[in-house]
């Protein structure tokens, strides 16, 4: 067995006070900042939410934005125009106007994607909204990047 | 002095360092107890603040109601009505400013719908999110945006 020096012993024991320091300190920062994420992640989740309600409903063409949607992933015209190009350049107009964050918005078909708007990133999504009328149905979401 | 006389103001030396440091360290846990709970309140003012953009619209006093569909909008005409009763609401909203401005397919000034501002205040805080507004003069769905400023 090897003996240890006053001295070394005391360093060792300086060394684990440290340890124990630096170990409660980051539990304190893992939870101080998990809560401020968490408050920051509901908020966002709370507009995308309130953004896709607002897109999925609004008029356009004595209609609104939901059929508009069908009539593109039907491949179907729409106000006597492209129903897809219509809405790409509508929801861009919505979405810059309506957030300053970046905003990832898509359409799918029975899990087909038929129209996207800005790349897919990393952030918070709203749920998956359903959208039904007589031509078929398509669900849409939309995600606030980071 | 005598060793004994010595030994008794060494206690006492003692005994009263250690007093201050006693008070000083109940001091500090009293101020740090005290700056903890204030941040506390204050983050859950916060809170209370960053989730009226959710419950704003979903309130009845301004959410569109149809006679066979459910659609979370805010009525535009309620709204304004709210706003000449929406000072009965200051034990809900506190000392804010809540608005509702028109983006799209116009963009238009917007509507204050509830404002209470203190006469001093530090600090003003403004969040805001999009949101479906009705408007029934035109049967049509626009999008809009809810401003909430807090003054604290």
């Amino acid at each position: 067995m090897v003996l240890l020096k006053k001295g070394q012993s005391e360093v060792i024991g300086l060394v684990i006070i440290v340890l124990i320091l630096i170990v409660v300190g980051l539990i304190f920062l893992k939870f101080y900042l998990s809560k401020e994420n968490s408050n920051k992640e509901s908020i966002s989740n709370i507009k995308a939410n309130n953004l896709v309600n607002a897109i999925k409903s609004v008029s356009i063409c004595n209609n609104n934005m939901a059929d508009a949607i069908i009539a593109c992933c039907t491949k179907k015209e729409f106000c006597g125009k492209d129903a897809c190009q219509l809405i790409n350049e509508e929801i861009n107009d919505i979405l810059e106007k309506s957030l300053e964050e970046i905003v990832y918005f898509e359409a799918k078909q029975q899990n087909n994607l038929c129209l996207s708007i800005n790349n897919d990133c990393q952030g918070i999504s709203s749920t998956e909204n359903l959208i039904r009328n007589q031509d078929g149905d398509a669900k849409i979401r939309v995600k606030i990047c980071y | 002095m005598k060793k004994g006389e010595l030994q008794i103001y060494e206690s006492v030396f003692v005994i009263f360092f250690f007093v201050v440091i006693f008070m000083i360290g109940f001091f500090l846990f009293y101020r740090f107890t005290i700056e903890d709970i204030k941040g506390s309140n204050f983050e859950f003012q916060d809170y209370k603040f960053k989730q009226l953009i959710g419950i704003i619209p979903s309130m009845y006093e301004v959410r569109c109601s149809f006679s066979l569909s459910d659609t979370e909008c805010i009525d535009l005409s309620k709204a304004i009505a709210f706003k000449k009763v929406s000072k009965d609401y200051f034990n809900i909203f506190g000392y804010k400013k809540i608005s509702i401005k028109e983006v799209y397919p116009e963009d238009k000034n917007a509507v204050v719908i509830y404002e209470k501002i203190p006469n001093k205040y530090k600090t003003r805080r403004e969040i805001s999110s999009p949101v479906a507004i009705y408007d029934a003069t035109l049967d049509k769905f626009k999008v809009g945006k809810i401003i909430l400023e807090w003054y604290y």
